[in-house]
């Protein structure tokens, strides 16, 4: 079926600009993931349009809101007129209603924040994943690499009598064993690109390159500064927050135009005011767990960095080492063997660094999230 | 050159995508229909059919009774009940269909996969028995050779502690039996279920998936796209008319971008999972090949040492321990043959859907 004009020119465009700058092997920013994000995530998208349906929503009711305006005047008098239920439908139509679609948006905006910081924190996982499996693979690879060598050298042994069997059998399932691991590896890090993929709107199947970035420079607040901000701001907190104040103005309503004391209303008024308590014992329920998830939040940061700071010590260090070690070959004091060694060795702790980077970022983005903290903000402290 | 041979004839069948059997099959069949039998969630998926079925009748007969006339918005709402709604209910009802089928195939493959965690922890159990019998030979002929003064009391300890942790592997394999027995026998409702060794599996390399075809059988393309087709009718529909603060119109733009989208992150997730369910199910492939290969070389050492042991060559202790290794190699093959049954029949519901 032919596609409509807008929606071709909408995903187009969407797509086009995800595959800018992923096109080609090298280094990327994972801010350049979180502006795909931004632009194509259909979670983000899907969410933008729930924003968009409930404004049109308001608009409607706008205008029927008008066409009721004449009839304000009778409101005190209406329940007796009309009978409890049918006042309590009119009165809604302009009192409550709109209250309730403002709220709607309102959450709705949020969900759209919420719905931006939940992809990006599941994508800063799969890239920590795809970094992951991409140096599990190149560790693999490199036993491959070691088996085929050490099968060939069987080989040769078995023809000339000096290797039996039951060797040659061994190093040839070594070789398939180091093969088998290399695929498995090769499998998560395709698994964790197609998501990580979907995530950006791109085709599943796009390839995605290694990435590294700086850690975070700014210094984490105080912990009193976070929890104080996630009991202001945090989504389950100004929902119930506004639900409460919702319930609250269904109640006046009760209260203003009498409707309270109607036989047909009085069940439904004593529900609210139960509803009215069970929301408050939520919003204590949701402080409760926010305080844990903001504390555990900061716990991993600080644990991040400690692993992050103790291996970039490491790394350090043997960069020394190494760069020690080079003189001492080039003036024939150390082997190739004992140089390449420790050279490998460097790499897998430049690696190693690189991810605990990613890992100590990734943690202190869960916090600003949980906490609803920007960077950059209050007195700083290191952890 | 036998074991060559069949070396060589492994690896030709591999190369030519042949499969080779599995031995050590067990009564699979009569399991997995017990299974379908007593699964709950069969049962739901049939009902769930039926309710669609009623909502898609629902919406033919409204369908008939629909009527255009009246304002935009009324005429919009005809058009839908008219056009659109049966054809998104049947949709419902092809994909609650599918989703029957899926619901039996995987209670299906459930119970293939608890009927071998079964066979598998059964084995461990003979293996770590037959490890028990073989550490108290040990320790008896350490014993000997402490009394003749050919050994240290150091010698008789390690014995003894490898002859403690053999039992306590023992009960742990006898407890992790029991488990899987009434994992089973909650899974198809059979008071002493008995996984007789009756028959023989072949193995093959998963062919290739056919991803566009598979993709458009999943129940979740078939209802978003269903959707989303609805969705874009109805946008065409409205833009009769169409003016540019036309609220309308602009409520089916949002509500078509929303079914695009879902239609899109639907054949996504399907691309996806097939494509690592067949990955999965290639490398247990390969996982039960490398096993092969691994018992094979356990095979034969054992026999090596069998003749040396014959020839004086090797002690009592190197025999028994390279009998508790090949028992070892016996257990990672059936459990590669496990994983590759139970990965490989998951793959295959995508082609049978």
């Amino acid at each position: 079926m032919a596609r409509i004009k807008w929606i071709a020119w909408f995903l187009g465009v969407g797509l086009i600009v995800g595959s800018v700058g992923f096109a080609d092997g090298g280094v990327y920013q994972f801010s350049e993931i979180e502006k795909a994000i931004e632009e194509n995530n259909s979670q983000i998208l899907r969410q933008i349009a729930d924003t968009e349906l409930l404004r049109l929503q308001q608009e409607s009711l706008d205008e029927q809101k008008e066409t009721m305006e004449p009839l304000r005047p009778l409101f005190g008098s209406i329940s007796s007129l009309l009978g409890g239920e049918s006042a309590l439908q009119l009165i809604s139509l302009t009192e409550y209603l709109p209250a309730q679609l403002d709220m709607g948006i309102k959450l709705s905006e949020l969900g759209e924040k919420l719905a931006r910081n939940s992809v990006v924190l599941g994508a800063r996982q799969l890239v920590i994943g795809i970094m992951q499996s991409q140096q599990a693979s190149r560790r693999a690879s490199e036993n491959v690499e070691n088996q085929q060598e050490n099968l060939k050298r069987i080989l040769l042994s078995v023809e000339k009598g000096l290797a039996t069997e039951t060797e040659r059998l061994t190093a040839q399932a070594d070789l398939a064993d180091a093969k088998l691991t290399l695929e498995r590896f090769e499998m998560d890090r395709k698994d964790y690109t197609r998501r990580l993929n979907q995530l950006m709107g791109k085709p599943v199947e796009a390839e995605f390159h290694f990435l590294r970035e700086a850690p975070m420079e700014a210094s984490l607040l105080e912990e009193s500064t976070y929890l104080r901000a996630a009991q202001l701001q945090r989504f389950e907190i100004i929902q119930l927050q506004e639900a409460l104040a919702l319930k609250d103005q269904e109640i006046v309503l009760y209260e203003t135009y009498g409707l309270r004391d109607d036989a047909s209303l009085r069940k439904t008024y004593q529900r609210l005011e139960v509803e009215r308590e069970q929301i408050t014992l939520q919003l204590a329920e949701a402080k409760d767990e926010i305080t844990v998830e903001v504390k555990t939040a900061y716990r991993q940061v600080v644990i991040a960095n400690q692993q992050r700071i103790a291996l970039t010590a490491n790394r350090d260090a043997k960069r020394i080492l190494l760069s020690n070690l080079k003189k001492q070959r080039q003036e024939g004091f150390v082997s190739d063997a004992i140089f390449d060694g420790t050279e490998n060795g460097l790499k897998e702790l430049e690696e190693g660094v690189d991810l605990l980077i990613l890992q100590y970022n990734t943690a202190r983005m869960a916090l600003e999230f949980t906490s609803q903290v920007g960077s950059g903000m209050g007195s700083g402290v290191t952890p | 050159m036998k074991k060559q041979g069949l070396m060589i004839l492994i690896a030709l069948m591999v190369l030519l995508g042949a499969g080779f059997a599995v031995v050590n099959g067990w009564d699979l069949a009569s399991v997995q229909e017990m299974s379908v039998e007593h699964d709950q969630r069969v049962a739901i998926a049939k009902l769930e059919e039926t309710v669609q079925r009623l909502k898609a009748d629902e919406a033919i007969e409204d369908a008939a009774l629909a009527s255009s006339a009246g304002n935009r918005e009324a005429e919009l709402n005809g058009y839908d009940t008219k056009e659109w709604k049966p054809i998104v209910a049947e949709a419902q009802v092809k994909a609650a269909q599918k989703e029957t089928k899926i619901a039996e195939m995987n209670a299906e493959v459930e119970g293939l996969e608890k009927a071998l965690d079964l066979s598998v922890a059964d084995a461990r159990l003979q293996w770590k028995r037959q490890m028990v019998t073989i550490a108290k030979q040990l320790l008896e002929m350490e014993r000997v050779r402490l009394d003749a003064g050919m050994s240290i009391e150091a010698n008789l300890q390690d014995a003894i502690a490898v002859l403690v942790q053999a039992e306590a592997d023992q009960i742990t394999s006898e407890q992790e039996v029991e488990i899987a027995r009434i994992i089973l026998v909650q899974q198809i409702k059979v008071d002493n279920p008995s996984i007789a060794p009756i028959e023989e599996i072949e193995a093959r390399f998963p062919a290739q998936p056919e991803l566009e075809a598979w993709i458009a059988r999943d129940p979740e393309v078939i209802r978003t796209n269903a959707e989303s087709e609805r969705a874009e009718a109805l946008l065409i529909k409205a833009s009769e008319g169409f003016s540019m603060d036309d609220r309308l119109w602009k409520e089916k733009q949002q509500e078509a971008l929303k079914a695009q989208l879902n239609y899109e992150e639907a054949k996504q997730n399907a691309e996806i999972t097939i494509q690592k369910d067949w990955q999965q199910a290639a490398l247990a492939f390969k996982g039960l090949e490398t096993a092969l290969r691994y018992d094979q070389v356990a095979k034969l050492t054992l026999k090596n040492t069998q003749l040396k042991f014959d020839e004086g060559l090797v002690s009592e202790g190197d025999l028994l321990n390279q009998q508790g290794k090949r028992s070892e190699a016996q257990v990672v093959l059936k459990t590669a043959e496990a994983e590759y049954l139970s990965s490989n029949a998951r793959y295959q519901i995508w082609r049978s859907k």
